[in-house]
């Protein structure tokens, strides 16, 4: 199963579902596109950490939707060339350190948009610095990657890691087995997997970590049965998922769930139904309120990063809407 | 050198004037000790997209910012520099970066730090994990009050992944706990027969320490109970200094045949009594059950699986069943909390969080799931019923005026947990129809109790159906 089943699957209508669940393409382009006139709003810049993320959420949301031109491609192309540094890596926004999460957002932006070869053209060098860049973050004893020159390693980063890399086709600069292996010690007893070793279970790092040993063909690694079993659990009555045991559901964990279900093949053991009316009944909030205030109390993310994770928001249910439809 | 216009004509402030609050007042173009400072703006991006507009006073504050990294200045003003740029905005991790940097070379700088110890960041490798001399009292006082101002900015900012990561880069500048195995692998003489002792001054530093962290978390935990970025640097401490954190430290595998088991007195033990506590408070929190698994049993899977060559995976280690072998597994520790966690379930029997936690503890000390037979049963209706209701009306006679009328009890199935792992216990004992009897179990959670995963609960029947087979 593809998860992203290509430009405008998400756009379509079921007959299956009353009028106010359906998806709003049309007020959710607007959206996105209007983001760059508010930046004159405080917490445009208070979220400069995550501007590089949002532009790829909200790219990838137009895309899913069959709006593949509602940004303007050569403006994108540009801000993300100026995010890039001298060591090759990225940061979130122009002057900001380079790290692994934004390395890769400025990867899948431009793979997104057939431009992977503007990076050529890019003062601090092309994709082999990108990717060196990337590579140099391993850390080669353990497998697992730093997120920055900090060093704090996440399961997180090595996805980024693998998946970048993936992308610019250049795996073969770092160890996979070793990358591989860390991802199996990540496992817990209850088939899940954790930031580290011995750290609890967490929907988040699933997605990560499956995420990997998927991109390395090496889900024959995993516990599919158990950890099956477990993500299956975290559909709650109302349709929705969560991310741990005995949390809420929300629209964020849904998608990291449901994509690591879609990974290992067993979408079927939840019910597609109920998320997708789940799903579409958050949207429906939102638009009935129009007001960011709502939104963030439906999906109790904080207030800071609410304006962009919006964006995330619907990217994750379009795309979710892709694999229910599937 | 060309000085900005607002610093050659406005009227400069007082030395001990601080950062306004106002987000358009200037402040270090007017103040005397920046005079010195050329700042540097951002870069024009005008037509990009996603331009950022900042307020007046964090674009100034960014633009000095800018000019003292491109000099790589170490300072006490630049760390005000960042600590004004942090209150505005505390997820600049380039901010905080530039901050540890800092610090690191003022310490270094004052002389309190050898060289060796705190280096520049580029040039770091490890932190100071074979440290085990006295530490200047300097040193102390200098994480403390940096810790100081972190917690109230930790209080300010609960989901900032920042904090974790400061916090974490100043506990790491403290002396290393002997026991901690991240020490023992980085000694310089693997053979030493005698671990390094702390010394009592550095363990009560030490201990005093851990008290204030401990303080601290129970704080920011009640917060906010289930931040994973808290947990995970709550384990990381635990790993560090595990002296003081873990109930049964690890010991040298060659030296001690086994450790005496700690049943007896582990509830005592702070960092216990303190998810005791919050299980206590609320026994859904799947983060305390998921430390406290670390505490009493996930570390010494994990110190197991690390300190061999090359390193095995936690997931060996309980498969092959290795710490049993080795002769590590702390039996009574195992079944006093299989009786802890069934008091819990008890509690609140549909709760998941405890229900994995025992699972979890079963694999651990590889007790048979078939033991908990008669525990899981209680969770059932009437004569094992697996369909009934929670809630069943039963009929009872009023003592006084012998009036029959009708009630609610809670007499039926109260916990789909029990029904899953009675499916597994009468699977396993093939014997009388078992199999037919952990069917309906599977049917029922199907059906009944847990309709929306109907297709994983058909798929568990056909498992079933497969093994019976065989």
């Amino acid at each position: 199963m593809s998860l992203v089943s290509g430009p405008g699957r998400g756009g379509q209508k079921t007959n299956a579902l009353p009028d106010e669940l359906a998806l709003a393409i049309d007020q959710h382009v607007k959206y996105i596109q209007q983001l760059d006139t508010r930046k004159d709003e405080l917490q445009y810049w208070m979220t400069e950490h995550l501007r590089l993320n949002g532009v790829y959420w909200g790219l990838t949301a137009l895309h899913l939707m069959g709006h593949p031109n509602a940004l303007p491609h050569d403006q994108t192309v540009q801000f993300v060339l100026e995010c890039q540094n001298p060591d090759g890596g990225f940061g979130a926004a122009p002057g900001h350190d380079s790290h692994m999460l934004y390395t890769l957002s400025a990867v899948q932006i431009l793979a997104t948009i057939n431009a992977l070869e503007e990076l050529e053209k890019s003062k601090h060098g092309g994709g082999d610095k990108v990717a060196a860049f990337v590579a140099s973050l391993q850390d080669r004893e353990t497998g697992t990657f730093a997120g920055d020159e900090w060093g704090e390693q996440d399961t997180r980063f090595l996805f980024c890691a693998l998946l970048a890399l993936a992308i610019l086709d250049k795996t073969d600069l770092v160890d996979v087995n070793k990358a591989v292996a860390y991802v199996k010690a990540c496992e817990n007893f209850d088939g899940s997997y954790g930031r580290i070793p011995g750290a609890e279970s967490h929907s988040g790092q699933v997605y990560t970590c499956v995420g990997a040993l998927s991109i390395t063909k090496r889900l024959d690694l995993a516990n599919l049965d158990r950890l099956g079993a477990w993500l299956s659990e975290r559909q709650l009555p109302n349709g929705g998922l969560n991310g741990r045991p005995e949390k809420l559901e929300d629209v964020c964990y849904s998608w990291w769930v449901l994509s690591s279900l879609a990974m290992i093949d067993k979408v079927h053991w939840i019910d597609k139904t109920k998320l997708t009316n789940f799903i579409l009944r958050c949207q429906v909030t939102m638009h009935e309120s129009r007001s960011r205030t709502t939104l963030i109390s439906i999906d109790r993310i904080p207030s800071k990063v609410a304006f962009l994770t919006g964006l995330a928001i619907w990217l994750m249910y379009s795309t979710l809407f892709s694999v229910l439809q599937a | 050198m060309s000085t900005t216009a607002a610093s050659s004509t406005a009227t400069l402030l007082p030395p001990d004037a601080k950062p306004p609050k106002s987000k358009t007042a200037s402040y270090y173009s007017i103040h005397p000790h920046w005079q010195d400072v050329v700042p540097i703006p951002q870069a024009d991006q005008t037509g990009t997209l996603a331009a950022i507009a900042y307020s007046a006073r964090y674009s100034e504050a960014m633009s000095y910012l800018r000019a003292l990294m491109a000099e790589k200045e170490v300072s006490e003003r630049a760390l005000a520099l960042t600590e004004d740029l942090i209150s505005m905005n505390p997820a600049h991790y380039t901010v905080w970066i530039y901050r540890m940097r800092t610090l690191r070379g003022l310490w270094t700088a004052s002389g309190n730090v050898s060289n060796a110890k705190v280096v520049e960041v580029q040039d770091e490798v490890t932190p100071t994990g074979d440290w085990t001399e006295e530490v200047d009292e300097t040193l102390w006082d200098n994480i403390a009050s940096e810790l100081k101002w972190l917690d109230e900015v930790s209080f300010r900012n609960l989901k900032n992944y920042q904090i974790w990561h400061h916090r974490h880069a100043l506990a790491d500048l403290l002396p290393a706990d002997p026991a901690s195995p991240t020490t023992s692998t980085s000694t310089s003489t693997p053979a030493s027969e005698t671990k390094p002792q702390l010394s009592t001054t550095l363990h009560q530093r030490l201990s005093t320490f851990i008290t204030s962290e401990q303080t601290f978390l129970a704080q920011i935990l009640s917060l906010d109970t289930k931040n994973y970025h808290v947990w995970s640097y709550r384990q990381w401490l635990c790993t560090r200094f595990p002296t003081f954190l873990l109930p049964s430290p690890p010991t040298p595998t060659s030296t001690l045949p086994s450790q005496p088991s700690i049943a007896p007195t582990y509830r005592t033990h702070t960092e216990v009594h303190a998810i005791d506590t919050m299980i206590h408070d609320d026994l859904r929190n799947n983060s305390a059950w998921s430390h406290r698994y670390f505490l009493l049993f996930g570390h010494h899977e994990l110190h197991h699986a690390q300190s061999r060559t090359p390193p095995l995976i936690l997931k060996q280690v309980n498969d092959e069943r290795l710490l049993h072998a080795a002769g590590r597994v702390d039996t009574p520790l195992i079944h006093a909390e299989i009786a802890y966690t069934q008091t819990e379930i008890r509690k609140a029997p549909q709760n998941g969080s405890s229900w994995n936690y025992l699972r979890g503890v079963l694999r651990h000390g590889a007790v048979a799931i078939t033991t908990l037979r008669a525990f899981c049963e209680e969770f059932l209706g009437p004569d094992g019923d697996l369909w009934t209701d929670q809630w069943i009306d039963v009929e009872v006679e009023d003592a006084h005026t012998a009036e029959k009328r009708t009630e609610k009890q809670e007499l039926g199935v109260r916990s789909s947990h029990a029904v899953e792992w009675l499916s597994e216990i009468y699977g396993q004992d093939g014997a009388d129809g078992g199999v037919d009897r952990a069917r309906e179990c599977l049917t029922a959670l199907g059906e009944k109790w847990d309709v929306i995963r109907k297709g994983y609960w058909e798929w568990r029947v056909e498992k079933l159906e497969a093994g019976g087979t065989k």
